[in-house]
Protein backbone atom coordinates (compact mmCIF):
# COMPACT_ATOMS: atom_id res chain seq x y z
CA UNK A 1 0.00 0.00 0.00
CA UNK A 2 1.42 3.53 -0.96
CA UNK A 3 1.66 5.65 2.10
CA UNK A 4 2.58 9.16 2.68
CA UNK A 5 6.30 9.51 3.09
CA UNK A 6 5.50 12.62 5.42
CA UNK A 7 2.99 10.56 7.43
CA UNK A 8 5.09 7.97 7.64
CA UNK A 9 8.03 9.49 8.92
CA UNK A 10 6.38 10.74 11.90
CA UNK A 11 5.40 7.96 13.19
CA UNK A 12 9.02 6.58 12.70
CA UNK A 13 10.39 9.91 15.00
CA UNK A 14 7.49 9.03 17.08
CA UNK A 15 7.97 5.18 17.60
CA UNK A 16 9.64 5.46 20.81
CA UNK A 17 8.25 8.45 22.58
CA UNK A 18 6.15 11.55 21.49
CA UNK A 19 9.09 13.19 19.45
CA UNK A 20 7.87 15.36 16.78
CA UNK A 21 4.56 17.10 15.78
CA UNK A 22 3.92 16.83 12.03
CA UNK A 23 3.04 21.07 10.69
CA UNK A 24 2.74 22.89 7.79
CA UNK A 25 1.46 21.81 5.01
CA UNK A 26 1.73 18.14 5.53
CA UNK A 27 -0.74 18.80 8.71
CA UNK A 28 -2.92 20.50 5.91
CA UNK A 29 -3.09 17.05 4.12
CA UNK A 30 -3.48 15.34 7.36
CA UNK A 31 -6.96 17.87 8.04
CA UNK A 32 -7.62 16.99 4.66
CA UNK A 33 -8.03 20.18 3.29
CA UNK A 34 -5.39 20.61 0.07
CA UNK A 35 -2.22 18.77 -1.13
CA UNK A 36 -0.06 21.61 -2.03
CA UNK A 37 3.35 21.39 -0.31
CA UNK A 38 5.81 18.68 -1.53
CA UNK A 39 8.38 19.19 1.72
CA UNK A 40 7.77 18.26 5.36
CA UNK A 41 7.68 19.90 7.90
CA UNK A 42 8.00 19.43 12.11
CA UNK A 43 8.04 20.64 15.36
CA UNK A 44 10.46 18.94 17.42
CA UNK A 45 10.65 18.72 20.51
CA UNK A 46 13.31 20.86 22.48
CA UNK A 47 15.84 18.46 23.71
CA UNK A 48 18.81 16.18 23.20
CA UNK A 49 17.28 12.91 22.72
CA UNK A 50 14.73 14.32 20.24
CA UNK A 51 17.03 15.85 18.66
CA UNK A 52 19.31 12.12 18.86
CA UNK A 53 15.81 10.43 17.21
CA UNK A 54 15.62 12.69 14.85
CA UNK A 55 19.30 12.37 13.17
CA UNK A 56 19.04 8.42 14.15
CA UNK A 57 15.77 7.68 11.65
CA UNK A 58 17.24 10.23 9.22
CA UNK A 59 20.89 8.32 9.25
CA UNK A 60 18.94 5.65 8.64
CA UNK A 61 17.52 6.69 5.42
CA UNK A 62 20.73 8.03 3.96
CA UNK A 63 19.50 11.51 4.64
CA UNK A 64 21.94 14.49 4.23
CA UNK A 65 22.25 17.99 5.88
CA UNK A 66 21.03 21.32 3.38
CA UNK A 67 23.11 23.81 4.49
CA UNK A 68 21.18 25.03 7.72
CA UNK A 69 21.63 25.11 11.47
CA UNK A 70 22.74 21.96 13.17
CA UNK A 71 19.75 20.20 14.96
CA UNK A 72 20.48 21.02 18.31
CA UNK A 73 18.74 22.72 20.94
CA UNK A 74 20.63 25.70 21.56
CA UNK A 75 19.77 26.85 18.15
CA UNK A 76 16.61 25.26 17.83
CA UNK A 77 15.27 27.30 21.09
CA UNK A 78 16.92 31.09 19.16
CA UNK A 79 14.24 30.09 16.43
CA UNK A 80 16.50 28.91 13.78
CA UNK A 81 15.29 25.73 11.47
CA UNK A 82 17.21 22.35 10.61
CA UNK A 83 16.55 21.12 6.91
CA UNK A 84 17.78 17.47 5.22
CA UNK A 85 16.91 15.74 2.25
CA UNK A 86 17.27 12.59 0.95
CA UNK A 87 16.04 10.15 -1.84
CA UNK A 88 13.26 7.25 -0.79
CA UNK A 89 13.38 4.00 -2.77
CA UNK A 90 11.53 5.19 -5.78
CA UNK A 91 13.95 7.70 -6.12
CA UNK A 92 12.43 10.53 -4.91
CA UNK A 93 13.63 13.87 -3.07
CA UNK A 94 12.19 14.07 0.29
CA UNK A 95 12.66 17.02 2.47
CA UNK A 96 12.55 17.43 5.62
CA UNK A 97 12.43 20.67 8.00
CA UNK A 98 12.23 21.03 11.99
CA UNK A 99 11.75 23.57 14.33
CA UNK A 100 10.76 23.87 17.99
CA UNK A 101 9.83 27.46 18.45
CA UNK A 102 7.27 27.83 15.20
CA UNK A 103 6.98 31.66 14.88
CA UNK A 104 3.81 32.85 16.54
CA UNK A 105 2.85 29.69 18.70
CA UNK A 106 3.28 30.01 22.63
CA UNK A 107 6.09 27.90 24.15
CA UNK A 108 3.30 26.51 26.21
CA UNK A 109 1.10 25.40 23.43
CA UNK A 110 4.19 23.79 21.92
CA UNK A 111 4.31 22.07 25.45
CA UNK A 112 0.98 21.00 25.55
CA UNK A 113 1.57 18.74 22.49
CA UNK A 114 4.61 16.95 23.75
CA UNK A 115 2.76 16.53 26.89
CA UNK A 116 -0.59 14.98 25.80
CA UNK A 117 -0.91 11.74 25.84
CA UNK A 118 -1.61 10.63 22.18
CA UNK A 119 -3.04 7.50 20.77
CA UNK A 120 -1.14 7.36 17.94
CA UNK A 121 2.31 7.94 16.79
CA UNK A 122 1.16 10.08 13.82
CA UNK A 123 1.64 13.41 16.17
CA UNK A 124 0.18 16.56 14.21
CA UNK A 125 0.04 20.05 15.24
CA UNK A 126 -3.17 21.28 16.44
CA UNK A 127 -5.66 23.31 14.12
CA UNK A 128 -5.12 26.94 15.85
CA UNK A 129 -0.82 26.49 16.25
CA UNK A 130 -1.10 25.32 12.54
CA UNK A 131 -3.28 28.66 11.78
CA UNK A 132 -1.05 30.57 13.65
CA UNK A 133 2.18 29.20 12.07
CA UNK A 134 0.35 29.92 8.51
CA UNK A 135 0.46 34.30 8.85
CA UNK A 136 3.48 34.09 6.69
CA UNK A 137 4.25 36.35 4.03
CA UNK A 138 2.58 34.20 1.87
CA UNK A 139 -1.20 35.15 0.22
CA UNK A 140 -2.21 31.92 -0.56
CA UNK A 141 -1.76 30.76 3.05
CA UNK A 142 -4.58 33.23 4.18
CA UNK A 143 -6.94 31.54 2.51
CA UNK A 144 -5.75 28.27 3.89
CA UNK A 145 -6.29 29.66 7.09
CA UNK A 146 -9.78 30.78 6.10
CA UNK A 147 -10.55 26.71 5.13
CA UNK A 148 -8.64 25.79 8.51
CA UNK A 149 -10.80 27.73 10.67
CA UNK A 150 -13.76 26.32 9.53
CA UNK A 151 -12.61 23.55 11.16
CA UNK A 152 -12.71 25.04 14.52
CA UNK A 153 -15.59 26.02 16.80
CA UNK A 154 -17.74 28.66 16.02
CA UNK A 155 -16.44 31.31 18.80
CA UNK A 156 -12.47 29.95 18.11
CA UNK A 157 -13.21 30.69 14.14
CA UNK A 158 -14.40 34.11 14.38
CA UNK A 159 -11.23 34.91 16.16
CA UNK A 160 -9.38 33.49 13.16
CA UNK A 161 -11.13 33.25 10.01
CA UNK A 162 -9.83 35.24 6.70
CA UNK A 163 -13.39 35.38 5.25
CA UNK A 164 -15.48 38.17 5.73
CA UNK A 165 -18.67 35.90 5.32
CA UNK A 166 -17.79 33.18 7.68
CA UNK A 167 -17.28 36.71 9.94
CA UNK A 168 -20.94 37.70 9.14
CA UNK A 169 -22.17 34.39 9.68
CA UNK A 170 -20.81 33.54 12.70
CA UNK A 171 -20.81 37.20 14.63
CA UNK A 172 -25.17 36.61 15.43
CA UNK A 173 -24.20 33.18 17.34
CA UNK A 174 -20.75 34.17 19.17
CA UNK A 175 -20.42 37.85 18.61
CA UNK A 176 -17.93 40.06 17.09
CA UNK A 177 -14.36 38.70 17.48
CA UNK A 178 -12.25 39.71 20.77
CA UNK A 179 -9.28 39.67 19.97
CA UNK A 180 -9.38 41.44 16.09
CA UNK A 181 -9.41 45.11 17.06
CA UNK A 182 -9.38 46.21 13.18
CA UNK A 183 -12.90 44.19 12.53
CA UNK A 184 -14.60 44.72 16.06
CA UNK A 185 -16.75 47.36 14.81
CA UNK A 186 -17.29 46.45 11.15
CA UNK A 187 -18.83 43.05 12.25
CA UNK A 188 -20.71 44.57 14.85
CA UNK A 189 -22.60 46.81 12.12
CA UNK A 190 -22.08 43.62 9.89
CA UNK A 191 -20.44 46.06 7.23
CA UNK A 192 -19.08 43.67 4.40
CA UNK A 193 -16.94 46.35 2.85
CA UNK A 194 -15.83 47.33 6.35
CA UNK A 195 -14.76 43.83 7.19
CA UNK A 196 -13.04 43.12 3.88
CA UNK A 197 -10.89 46.25 4.40
CA UNK A 198 -10.15 45.72 8.11
CA UNK A 199 -9.44 41.66 6.90
CA UNK A 200 -7.05 43.20 3.87
CA UNK A 201 -5.34 45.52 6.64
CA UNK A 202 -5.02 42.37 9.42
CA UNK A 203 -3.00 40.14 6.70
CA UNK A 204 -1.00 43.09 5.84
CA UNK A 205 0.08 43.09 9.69
CA UNK A 206 0.50 39.78 9.48
CA UNK A 207 3.07 39.77 6.28
CA UNK A 208 4.84 42.59 7.34
CA UNK A 209 5.75 41.35 10.72
CA UNK A 210 6.93 37.99 8.99
CA UNK A 211 9.05 39.73 7.08
CA UNK A 212 10.81 41.69 9.33
CA UNK A 213 11.47 38.58 11.50
CA UNK A 214 12.81 37.05 8.14
CA UNK A 215 15.05 39.85 7.77
CA UNK A 216 16.77 39.76 11.42
CA UNK A 217 17.59 35.93 11.03
CA UNK A 218 18.71 36.75 7.70
CA UNK A 219 21.14 38.96 8.13
CA UNK A 220 22.54 37.24 11.12
CA UNK A 221 23.35 34.17 9.23
CA UNK A 222 25.85 35.63 6.84
CA UNK A 223 28.93 34.65 8.44
CA UNK A 224 27.56 31.36 9.43
CA UNK A 225 25.93 30.89 5.31
CA UNK A 226 29.85 31.46 4.20
CA UNK A 227 31.35 28.79 6.45
CA UNK A 228 28.78 26.12 5.72
CA UNK A 229 29.53 26.27 1.92
CA UNK A 230 32.87 25.46 2.52
CA UNK A 231 31.45 21.86 3.41
CA UNK A 232 30.56 19.19 1.00
CA UNK A 233 27.25 18.35 2.87
CA UNK A 234 26.02 16.61 0.37
CA UNK A 235 28.44 13.84 0.22
CA UNK A 236 29.45 13.79 4.01
CA UNK A 237 27.56 11.12 6.43
CA UNK A 238 24.98 12.89 7.90
CA UNK A 239 26.62 12.33 11.69
CA UNK A 240 29.83 13.95 10.29
CA UNK A 241 28.16 17.12 8.52
CA UNK A 242 26.60 17.23 11.96
CA UNK A 243 29.70 17.55 14.06
CA UNK A 244 30.63 20.04 11.22
CA UNK A 245 28.00 22.63 11.20
CA UNK A 246 28.08 22.57 15.13
CA UNK A 247 31.86 23.92 15.23
CA UNK A 248 30.54 26.35 12.73
CA UNK A 249 27.21 27.61 14.43
CA UNK A 250 29.46 27.58 17.55
CA UNK A 251 31.96 30.24 16.29
CA UNK A 252 29.59 31.96 13.66
CA UNK A 253 26.04 31.25 14.10
CA UNK A 254 24.04 33.53 17.39
CA UNK A 255 22.24 31.15 19.77
CA UNK A 256 19.58 34.07 20.39
CA UNK A 257 18.68 37.02 18.39
CA UNK A 258 17.56 39.85 20.01
CA UNK A 259 13.52 39.44 21.25
CA UNK A 260 11.24 41.84 19.31
CA UNK A 261 7.61 42.08 19.78
CA UNK A 262 7.26 40.66 16.72
CA UNK A 263 7.90 37.49 17.55
CA UNK A 264 6.01 36.84 20.78
CA UNK A 265 3.51 34.56 20.67
CA UNK A 266 0.31 35.94 19.79
CA UNK B 1 -16.33 33.37 0.43
CA UNK B 2 -14.50 30.09 -1.45
CA UNK B 3 -11.26 29.63 0.22
CA UNK B 4 -10.38 26.57 -1.75
CA UNK B 5 -11.34 24.86 -4.41
CA UNK B 6 -14.11 22.13 -5.04
CA UNK B 7 -10.48 19.75 -5.88
CA UNK B 8 -8.95 20.44 -2.57
CA UNK B 9 -12.05 20.10 -0.10
CA UNK B 10 -12.86 16.94 -1.73
CA UNK B 11 -10.27 15.18 -0.06
CA UNK B 12 -12.89 15.44 2.77
CA UNK B 13 -14.91 12.43 1.55
CA UNK B 14 -11.59 10.11 0.97
CA UNK B 15 -10.68 7.41 3.42
CA UNK B 16 -7.36 7.29 4.96
CA UNK B 17 -5.92 4.98 1.62
CA UNK B 18 -7.29 7.37 -0.84
CA UNK B 19 -6.12 10.27 0.71
CA UNK B 20 -2.50 8.81 0.25
CA UNK B 21 -2.87 7.27 -2.82
CA UNK B 22 -3.83 10.88 -4.10
CA UNK B 23 -1.00 12.32 -2.35
CA UNK B 24 1.20 9.36 -3.57
CA UNK B 25 0.38 11.00 -7.37
CA UNK B 26 0.71 14.13 -6.26
CA UNK B 27 3.87 13.63 -5.24
CA UNK B 28 5.28 11.60 -7.84
CA UNK B 29 3.96 14.74 -10.27
CA UNK B 30 5.69 17.16 -8.31
CA UNK B 31 9.19 15.27 -8.37
CA UNK B 32 9.20 16.91 -12.28
CA UNK B 33 9.36 20.39 -10.84
CA UNK B 34 12.12 19.46 -8.41
CA UNK B 35 14.93 21.21 -10.08
CA UNK B 36 12.74 24.16 -11.13
CA UNK B 37 11.78 24.94 -7.86
CA UNK B 38 12.21 28.21 -6.28
CA UNK B 39 15.62 29.02 -4.57
CA UNK B 40 13.75 29.89 -1.53
CA UNK B 41 11.55 27.15 0.11
CA UNK B 42 10.42 26.95 3.79
CA UNK B 43 12.85 29.70 5.02
CA UNK B 44 16.29 28.33 3.55
CA UNK B 45 18.43 30.56 1.74
CA UNK B 46 19.68 28.73 -1.18
CA UNK B 47 22.86 30.78 -2.84
CA UNK B 48 22.09 29.38 -6.48
CA UNK B 49 24.45 26.46 -6.70
CA UNK B 50 22.02 23.65 -5.59
CA UNK B 51 22.63 22.54 -2.24
CA UNK B 52 24.24 25.39 -0.63
CA UNK B 53 21.78 27.10 1.75
CA UNK B 54 21.63 28.62 4.79
CA UNK B 55 18.57 28.14 6.87
CA UNK B 56 16.25 31.00 7.96
CA UNK B 57 13.99 30.83 10.34
CA UNK B 58 11.21 28.50 10.19
CA UNK B 59 8.37 28.12 7.23
CA UNK B 60 8.32 30.26 4.17
CA UNK B 61 9.66 32.55 1.67
CA UNK B 62 11.50 35.62 2.75
CA UNK B 63 11.26 39.00 1.58
CA UNK B 64 13.94 38.86 -0.71
CA UNK B 65 12.71 35.25 -2.52
CA UNK B 66 9.71 36.86 -3.77
CA UNK B 67 11.28 39.54 -5.13
CA UNK B 68 13.70 37.34 -6.70
CA UNK B 69 11.04 35.13 -7.59
CA UNK B 70 9.06 37.60 -9.80
CA UNK B 71 12.18 39.20 -11.71
CA UNK B 72 12.91 35.81 -13.12
CA UNK B 73 9.24 35.38 -13.86
CA UNK B 74 8.91 38.48 -15.37
CA UNK B 75 11.97 37.72 -17.54
CA UNK B 76 10.67 34.76 -18.77
CA UNK B 77 7.61 36.29 -19.83
CA UNK B 78 9.12 38.72 -21.71
CA UNK B 79 11.46 36.05 -23.04
CA UNK B 80 8.23 34.31 -24.16
CA UNK B 81 6.53 36.52 -25.59
CA UNK B 82 9.47 37.54 -27.69
CA UNK B 83 9.71 33.67 -28.71
CA UNK B 84 5.69 33.86 -29.65
CA UNK B 85 6.43 36.27 -31.97
CA UNK B 86 9.74 35.02 -33.37
CA UNK B 87 8.24 31.40 -34.36
CA UNK B 88 4.27 32.87 -34.84
CA UNK B 89 4.55 31.70 -38.65
CA UNK B 90 5.45 28.23 -37.69
CA UNK B 91 2.79 28.18 -34.80
CA UNK B 92 0.29 29.52 -37.25
CA UNK B 93 1.35 26.95 -39.75
CA UNK B 94 1.06 23.94 -37.05
CA UNK B 95 -2.09 25.01 -35.79
CA UNK B 96 -3.61 25.30 -39.60
CA UNK B 97 -3.10 21.45 -39.90
CA UNK B 98 -4.23 21.15 -36.25
CA UNK B 99 -7.71 22.69 -37.55
CA UNK B 100 -8.07 21.18 -41.28
CA UNK B 101 -9.93 19.25 -42.50
CA UNK B 102 -7.68 16.04 -42.52
CA UNK B 103 -5.47 16.77 -39.27
CA UNK B 104 -8.80 17.44 -37.33
CA UNK B 105 -11.85 17.35 -38.10
CA UNK B 106 -11.68 13.60 -39.74
CA UNK B 107 -9.71 12.21 -36.62
CA UNK B 108 -12.24 13.35 -34.65
CA UNK B 109 -14.52 11.74 -36.52
CA UNK B 110 -12.56 8.70 -36.67
CA UNK B 111 -12.94 7.91 -33.16
CA UNK B 112 -16.61 7.69 -32.91
CA UNK B 113 -16.25 5.65 -36.44
CA UNK B 114 -13.72 3.43 -33.96
CA UNK B 115 -11.19 3.43 -36.84
CA UNK B 116 -7.74 2.87 -35.89
CA UNK B 117 -6.62 6.25 -37.66
CA UNK B 118 -8.02 7.96 -34.68
CA UNK B 119 -4.04 7.18 -33.39
CA UNK B 120 -2.85 9.53 -36.02
CA UNK B 121 -3.55 12.43 -33.96
CA UNK B 122 -0.37 11.23 -31.69
CA UNK B 123 2.01 12.73 -34.58
CA UNK B 124 -0.08 15.82 -34.29
CA UNK B 125 0.58 15.85 -30.63
CA UNK B 126 3.82 15.33 -30.47
CA UNK B 127 4.86 17.84 -33.36
CA UNK B 128 2.60 20.52 -31.34
CA UNK B 129 4.66 19.45 -28.10
CA UNK B 130 7.82 19.80 -29.94
CA UNK B 131 6.70 23.38 -31.32
CA UNK B 132 5.35 23.99 -27.72
CA UNK B 133 8.42 23.50 -26.21
CA UNK B 134 11.02 25.37 -28.35
CA UNK B 135 8.93 28.36 -27.76
CA UNK B 136 10.42 28.07 -24.29
CA UNK B 137 13.47 25.70 -24.25
CA UNK B 138 15.02 26.27 -21.10
CA UNK B 139 11.59 25.49 -19.41
CA UNK B 140 9.76 22.17 -18.59
CA UNK B 141 6.30 22.04 -19.72
CA UNK B 142 3.84 21.47 -16.81
CA UNK B 143 3.82 17.98 -15.03
CA UNK B 144 0.08 17.72 -15.63
CA UNK B 145 0.70 18.23 -19.14
CA UNK B 146 3.53 16.41 -19.66
CA UNK B 147 1.22 13.40 -18.10
CA UNK B 148 -1.53 14.15 -20.59
CA UNK B 149 0.79 13.88 -23.42
CA UNK B 150 2.64 10.76 -22.04
CA UNK B 151 -0.58 8.95 -21.75
CA UNK B 152 -1.86 10.23 -25.38
CA UNK B 153 1.38 9.32 -27.42
CA UNK B 154 3.41 6.26 -28.05
CA UNK B 155 0.72 3.99 -28.59
CA UNK B 156 0.76 1.80 -31.45
CA UNK B 157 -2.57 -0.03 -32.88
CA UNK B 158 -3.63 -3.65 -32.68
CA UNK B 159 -6.95 -5.32 -33.11
CA UNK B 160 -7.42 -5.44 -29.15
CA UNK B 161 -7.86 -2.21 -28.90
CA UNK B 162 -10.93 -2.79 -30.51
CA UNK B 163 -12.28 -4.56 -27.57
CA UNK B 164 -11.29 -1.54 -24.99
CA UNK B 165 -11.97 1.20 -27.06
CA UNK B 166 -12.64 4.37 -24.93
CA UNK B 167 -9.83 3.21 -22.43
CA UNK B 168 -7.19 3.38 -24.95
CA UNK B 169 -8.32 6.03 -27.67
CA UNK B 170 -9.78 8.78 -25.02
CA UNK B 171 -5.94 9.65 -23.77
CA UNK B 172 -4.91 10.31 -27.56
CA UNK B 173 -7.99 12.23 -27.92
CA UNK B 174 -7.01 14.07 -24.93
CA UNK B 175 -3.47 15.18 -25.36
CA UNK B 176 -4.24 16.20 -28.54
CA UNK B 177 -7.00 18.78 -27.18
CA UNK B 178 -4.83 20.04 -24.64
CA UNK B 179 -1.91 20.36 -27.14
CA UNK B 180 -3.72 21.88 -29.64
CA UNK B 181 -5.55 24.37 -26.94
CA UNK B 182 -2.03 25.86 -25.70
CA UNK B 183 -0.99 25.70 -29.69
CA UNK B 184 -4.46 27.87 -30.54
CA UNK B 185 -3.18 29.96 -27.20
CA UNK B 186 0.09 30.85 -28.63
CA UNK B 187 -1.16 32.02 -31.41
CA UNK B 188 -3.71 34.21 -29.86
CA UNK B 189 -1.19 35.73 -27.87
CA UNK B 190 1.64 35.94 -30.67
CA UNK B 191 1.23 39.46 -31.37
CA UNK B 192 1.53 41.08 -27.96
CA UNK B 193 3.91 43.40 -26.82
CA UNK B 194 3.76 43.21 -23.34
CA UNK B 195 2.48 41.17 -20.74
CA UNK B 196 -1.76 41.64 -20.78
CA UNK B 197 -3.54 43.18 -17.94
CA UNK B 198 -5.85 42.21 -17.05
CA UNK B 199 -4.70 39.00 -17.94
CA UNK B 200 -7.13 36.72 -20.50
CA UNK B 201 -7.81 32.89 -19.48
CA UNK B 202 -5.73 31.62 -22.24
CA UNK B 203 -3.07 33.94 -21.94
CA UNK B 204 -2.90 32.87 -18.26
CA UNK B 205 -3.23 29.77 -19.24
CA UNK B 206 -0.05 29.53 -21.30
CA UNK B 207 1.94 31.02 -18.41
CA UNK B 208 0.55 27.64 -16.42
CA UNK B 209 2.38 25.92 -19.49
CA UNK B 210 5.29 26.99 -19.05
CA UNK B 211 5.25 27.05 -15.13
CA UNK B 212 5.56 31.04 -15.06
CA UNK B 213 2.13 31.02 -12.70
Amino acid sequence: MVANVFFELTEAFNAERPTVALAAGQAVVFYRLAIMSKDGDWIVRESNDACDRVLSVLTNRGAHYRPSPPLDPRWLAGGWSSHFEFYDDRHRRVRCDFMSRPPRVARATVDAIFERKHESPLIVVDLESLIAMKRTQRAKDYAVIGALATLLPPDREVEVTSDPDRLLALAPIVGPPKTRPRLVEAVTRGERRAIVIGLAEEIDDHQQRDRRRVERYQAAAVRYLEAARAHPLGELPLEEAHQRLLEDAERFLPTHLPVEDDDDAE
Amino acid sequence: MTMLSDDDLNLRHMSREELDAAWDLWFDLAQTTNDHDPPYTHGVFADGEGARAVVMPSLRESAFSIVVGLDDRRAAETTLLANLKKHETDVRALLDNASSHWGYEDLIYRFYHQSFKVFHLQSQTTAIVGCLENLMPDRPLHPWFQAIVAQGTGHTFTTEDNRHWLEVSRPVLEAFFHARFFLEMAARYAGLESPPSPMPSGYAALLYLYQLR
